[in-house]
Formats: structure tokens, C-alpha cells, sequence
């Protein structure tokens, strides 16, 4: 009985062990209050006195908040605040967030099949992604290698999806499936679509009106010369341009939105399909087309790889292989230097505007990266001057009760004994 | 009088011809790999790094005495190496050498070792500062998962002893998740009982060794 109650004390504990291994930021946040702030305090208190127990508890407290914490939320803000449109004029949906790493692996794979002579159409491009992605997803453990369990896991191909497991996650990223339900979407057609409706048109229309009556009334209510017409027809031009381009992005951000909502549930259904057919586990190594794992990129969650595909697919892929005004796929062969230039194109005279601000015209990886300066490095750069700045709050505060800038330590220490050979 | 064609003409702006930009899939900045998110708004273990190393430089420089320098770098520069790549060291040592000497088979299914072919130096380094290039330990849910599939395809089997062998793949498999599991608790406990504890303690000690010397006559 009491060696079944020590197993099942074992198993609980493995069991909160393993959802803070999972989650590496709240081990981080447990072993720091856990194992910095409370037991710091508490003897600092104890062996040295009230204020050393202060300064430790709010240094402590503040690096926990600050090291963990504080860039997350805000490179959140950053995003929130930059996702108007002069900001991020592209419409880039900040959900579907694909870190550096993975971005520039996934467009080197996009490069390698743009210069495959094999791969002539937008449906052969997307659909050569996937496989190279997918197929090239390795399991983390060593189960799959060990000779004992290569009967059993025959099926993983060596650690990653065997051919029909993988011709079925392509099918229903491309298509839904026979079900053809979700899938990753191609979120320009139906941004065109949805711009086709009325309400859209009437917008525009309302607009150029009042363009025309404010126009009339500057000139005086006068009949306007030919001069003034031209005038006035390139002045709606311009508007009609503006007005159309906030409205895509308006669309295209609802479009996104509801798609991110309604994921969830496929995603978890192809992790299910490669675990459970493909023989995948939960942590997988994107391998290079030579079949080694890609060093800077490491460990990846099974579900983080499948999600960021899928972002990829939609903000980056599809999107570069749209026509512009009907936002269709061409069903003939691909102009490759068009998609290059349109995934990969860095434009921009000076050096600010080639790798610092997001433009309309840039390539979409380029622009990803310009981007990213703002909503990744700029919180990193904040969140290290606050961090720093805490201990000369801390000091202060010590500096306010005590009326001295000293090392309360050192004090506390002298006025307690210095204990053998020292003195009282 | 002599003509000189226009490109010698040093008040003649030199156009150089772009070359085509287009080509190839930009690399990302170093930077914004190392420092880029998994997930808006949950800031990563890579930011963690840097962010604590700075900050642990700020309370150095701004330390108010001797003492608390040394302090600040005994806890603070401990506590970095320690939380980022002590602990998984130390759980890949209880892997290697305690874990074998109390269930067999275990070791193989937790650890995978990685970049065998590496020069020597660069395994030192490694060691020391990327642990986790050089040994991956597989994660419960990979563990509970593997157990599944194997489980599933034994089930399948119409060999006569299959049922024994399916208690087998059970018992191995429960074992190590449990020392799985253990092995992360001991990590965390001695990552806590030395940077919350020992550390601090330490700190008083070399300090007030340090004010008897100071008062000594």
C-alpha cells in the first residue's frame, strides 16, 4: 500500500513536471518565485534584516517580471499599435507570427522549388512546399531509432512521415480534403470577392461625389474648364486608389481573423494524422534538403511547424502567386521572376527604407523582416533599458528610508556580529 | 583640344548598374533570429538570455561597494550559466550515469545524442554553453506518445505472446516517464536549493569574511 501511494505520489509529480517542461517559460517563472524571490527574501530577512530583505525581494520580483515577462507584452503592443495601415500597409495578420528562423528556412525551400525545373505551375509550387515542409519534419527522440522499436515504427520512414500519411496532410492543406473543409486558404481571391460587394462600391461612389461637390464649390460653383476636369478626375483617381486599398486591408484583416478562429481544430486534426498515422511525435527538427537537421532553427513543437506551414502558405506563398486584380492563381506556367520578386524583392534608395521601413512594394519576406525590426527588437531594446534601469530604483528606495547610499548588506551584517573573530 | 569620354568626368555622377536583387531568399538578421518570437506576445528563452545578462551587468556596474559587486557577480553570473545551462546539464548527467543503474532500457528512450561527428573543441564548448546540441532528452508527451504507437501496432499483431509483450512495452515505458519526470524535479530542486539557497548564504559568508578583514588590525 505504501510503496502504491509512493508510485502514485511519483506519477502526480512527473505529471506537473511535464507541463512545466512543456511550457519552458512557466518553468522558468516557477523556479524563479519559487526558487529566487521567496527563498532570497526570506533569508536574506533572516540572516541580515529588514531592508536587505526589501532590496531582494524588489530585485528578484522585477527581474522575474522583466526577464519573462516584459518583452512578450510588449512586442504585443508594438504589433497592436503598428497594425494600422501606414504602418503595416500589407495587411499582415499578427497571428499568423512566423519567427526569423523558421521564415528564412521556409523561404530558402520556396527559392529551391522556384528554381526547379520540375515545378512550372502555381498548384506544382504549393503543393512541392508542402511536401518539401512536411516531409522533412524529423521526430526530436531516439525511440524511432532505437532496432527493437523498428518493426513497430516501420511506418515513420525514418523518423518522418511515411509517403501516405504525407499525401494526405498535402491534400488537406491544399484542399480541404474530400470534405473540403478548411484549408490553408487563398485569402486574396476571397478579399476580391468580398470587394465586389455593393457596399464597397457605394463607398467609393459616395466618396468621389462629395470629392466632386467640394471640388466644385473651391472653384466657385463655376462650370468647370477642361483644365479643372482633368484635374478633378485624377484627384477621384487618387482617392478611388486610397479608399480601395483601405479597404482591402480592412477586409483581409476580418477574412484572417476568422480564419485564425476557425484553425484551432484543423491544426489539431493534422497533428493528430501525423502522430497517429505518421508515426510523428510532439517536438520534430526541420531537416535540409541534404537530410540534416537545421542547426540555428533546433527543436520545433510538432503544432508550431504545422501552424507556421499553414501562415506561410496564406501570408506569403499564395499571396505571392495571386494576380492583383482578381486575386486568382494563374492555372498556366508561373512568371518565377514575377513570384521571386514579389517573395523576395528588397526595395528603397537609402539604407532606412532597403531594411528598416515596411513599404508597399517591398517583397513579402523583406517586409516581414522590416516588420519585425519594430515588433521584436524595439521591445527587446525597451525591456533591457527598464530592466536595467530597476537597480537604480532599487537604490533610491534604500537611499529614501535610510537617508544613505549604502549596501545595507555590509551593515546589516556588521551591526548583527561578524560572528568568529569578528567583532560584536 | 582633347575630348574625354563622360565616365572620367569626376563631376559626372557614377551610375553603377543594381544588380538584381530579387535572386535569392534573404537571410534574417542574426538578431531577430536569435531574438525573435515563437509566439506574439510570450517573450522567448533566447530574449531571456540577454535581457538577464544586461541586467546583471547594470547591477554590477551600479553596485555600491566592494562587497555587493562581488555578490552581484558570485549570485547573479552563477545564477545565468546555471538557470540557462546548468540545469539541463546536470538532468543529462543523471540520464547518463544514474538513471542506467536503476532501469535498464530507460537512458535509450529518454537521450538522443546529436552532432557525434564534431571536433573535440567544439564538444567542450558545447558542453559548457549549448547542452542542447549535443544531447536532446525526449519530452513526456513524445514518451507517452511513442508508447501509443507501439502499443497500437503490437495490439494488431496475431502473434501468441503479444498481450505479454504489450505489458512489456507498457512497464518500460511507464518507468521512464516517471524518471522522466524525476529527473526534471531533481533538476529544478538543485537549480532552487543552490541559487535560492546555498548562493545566498554563500554571499554572507565570503561578505563578512571579508569585513573581519577590512576591521582586522
Amino acid at each position: 500500500m505504501r510503496f502504491a501511494n509512493a508510485g502514485s505520489v511519483l506519477n502526480s509529480v512527473s505529471k506537473v513536471m511535464s507541463s512545466l517542461e512543456a511550457d519552458p517559460i512557466k518553468a522558468l517563472v516557477v523556479s524563479d518565485l519559487g526558487g529566487m524571490v521567496l527563498p532570497r527574501t526570506a533569508i536574506e530577512g533572516a540572516k541580515r534584516g529588514i531592508i536587505p530583505a526589501q532590496e531582494t525581494f524588489f530585485r528578484e520580483i522585477t527581474g522575474t517580471v522583466t526577464n519573462t515577462f516584459l518583452a512578450g507584452w510588449l512586442g504585443f503592443l508594438a504589433a497592436w499599435g503598428l497594425s494600422a495601415q501606414r504602418a503595416n500597409p500589407k495587411a499582415m495578420n499578427m497571428k499568423a507570427w512566423i519567427d526569423s528562423g523558421t521564415l528564412e528556412a521556409f523561404g530558402k525551400v520556396t527559392q529551391e522549388l522556384l528554381e526547379n525545373r520540375n515545378i512550372q505551375t502555381a498548384a506544382q509550387l504549393r503543393e512541392g512546399f508542402l511536401k518539401a515542409v512536411l516531409g522533412r519534419m524529423e521526430s526530436t527522440d531516439n525511440v524511432w531509432r532505437l532496432p527493437q522499436f523498428k518493426e513497430a515504427l516501420k511506418d515513420t520512414a525514418n523518423g518522418r512521415l511515411n509517403d501516405n500519411t504525407l499525401k494526405t496532410l498535402v491534400d488537406r492543406f491544399m484542399r480541404g480534403g474530400s470534405r473540403g473543409a478548411h484549408h490553408a486558404f487563398n485569402v486574396e481571391e476571397q478579399v476580391m470577392q468580398t470587394l465586389k460587394q455593393p457596399e464597397y462600391r457605394q463607398e467609393i461612389k459616395t466618396a468621389a461625389e462629395a470629392l466632386e461637390e467640394k471640388f466644385i464649390q473651391a472653384q466657385g460653383n463655376q462650370p468647370l474648364s477642361r483644365l479643372q476636369q482633368v484635374a478633378l478626375k485624377n484627384k477621384q483617381i487618387g482617392l478611388e486608389r486610397s479608399l480601395i486599398a483601405r479597404q482591402k486591408q480592412e477586409i483581409r484583416k476580418e477574412i484572417t481573423r476568422r480564419i485564425r478562429t476557425e484553425e484551432k481544430r484543423f491544426l489539431q486534426e493534422m497533428a493528430d494524422i501525423a502522430v497517429k498515422r505518421g508515426k510523428l511525435t510532439d517536438e520534430v527538427f526541420l531537416l535540409d534538403a541534404k537530410g540534416k537537421p537545421l542547426e540555428s532553427l533546433g527543436p520545433q513543437p510538432l503544432n508550431g511547424m504545422l501552424r507556421k506551414t499553414k501562415h506561410y502558405m496564406e501570408e506569403f506563398l499564395n499571396r505571392a502567386l495571386t494576380h492583383e486584380s482578381t486575386g486568382k492563381m494563374p492555372a498556366g506556367p508561373l512568371n518565377k521572376a514575377l513570384v521571386k520578386q514579389r517573395m523576395f524583392g528588397r526595395t528603397g534608395k537609402s539604407w532606412m527604407e532597403r531594411y528598416l521601413y515596411p513599404q508597399m512594394k517591398d517583397g513579402l519576406l523583406p517586409y516581414a523582416y522590416k516588420f519585425k525590426n519594430f515588433t521584436v527588437l524595439l521591445p527587446v531594446l525597451v525591456t533591457i533599458g527598464i530592466g536595467c534601469s530597476m537597480v537604480l530604483i532599487n537604490n533610491y528606495i534604500t537611499r529614501r528610508k535610510t537617508g544613505a547610499n549604502y549596501f545595507p548588506g555590509e551593515q546589516a551584517l556588521l551591526e548583527k556580529g561578524l560572528g568568529k573573530g569578528g567583532h560584536a | 583640344m582633347q575630348i574625354k569620354p563622360v565616365g572620367s568626368n569626376p563631376f559626372v555622377p557614377q551610375v553603377k548598374p543594381r544588380p538584381a536583387r530579387f535572386g535569392n531568399a534573404p537571410a534574417a538578421p542574426l538578431l531577430l533570429k536569435a531574438l525573435d518570437f515563437a509566439n506574439l506576445g510570450t517573450s522567448t528563452v533566447g530574449q531571456n538570455k540577454l535581457i538577464y545578462g544586461l541586467v546583471i551587468g547594470s547591477r554590477v556596474g551600479y553596485s555600491r561597494s566592494a562587497n555587493e559587486r562581488w555578490e552581484n557577480i558570485r549570485r547573479d553570473a552563477l545564477g545565468w550559466y546555471s538557470w540557462f545551462m546548468g540545469s539541463p546539464l546536470l538532468q543529462v548527467g543523471i540520464v547518463t550515469g544514474l538513471i542506467p543503474l536503476v532501469a535498464k532500457g530507460s537512458k535509450e528512450l529518454m537521450l538522443r545524442n546529436l552532432n557525434q561527428s564534431a571536433s573535440f573543441p567544439k564538444k567542450i564548448l558545447y558542453t559548457l554553453f549549448a547542452p542542447s546540441k549535443l544531447w536532446l532528452l525526449a519530452s513526456d508527451k513524445q514518451l507517452h506518445q511513442r508508447k501509443e504507437q507501439i502499443i497500437a501496432f503490437l495490439r494488431q499483431s496475431k502473434s501468441a505472446g503479444k498481450m505479454a509483450e504489450i505489458a512489456k512495452v507498457d512497464n518500460l515505458f511507464s518507468k521512464t516517464i516517471m524518471l522522466r519526470g524525476m529527473t526534471s524535479l531533481i533538476g529544478l530542486g538543485f537549480t532552487i536549493m543552490l541559487l535560492g539557497v546555498g548562493i545566498n548564504l554563500i554571499n554572507i559568508a565570503m561578505t563578512k569574511a571579508a569585513l573581519r578583514k577590512n576591521q582586522a588590525p
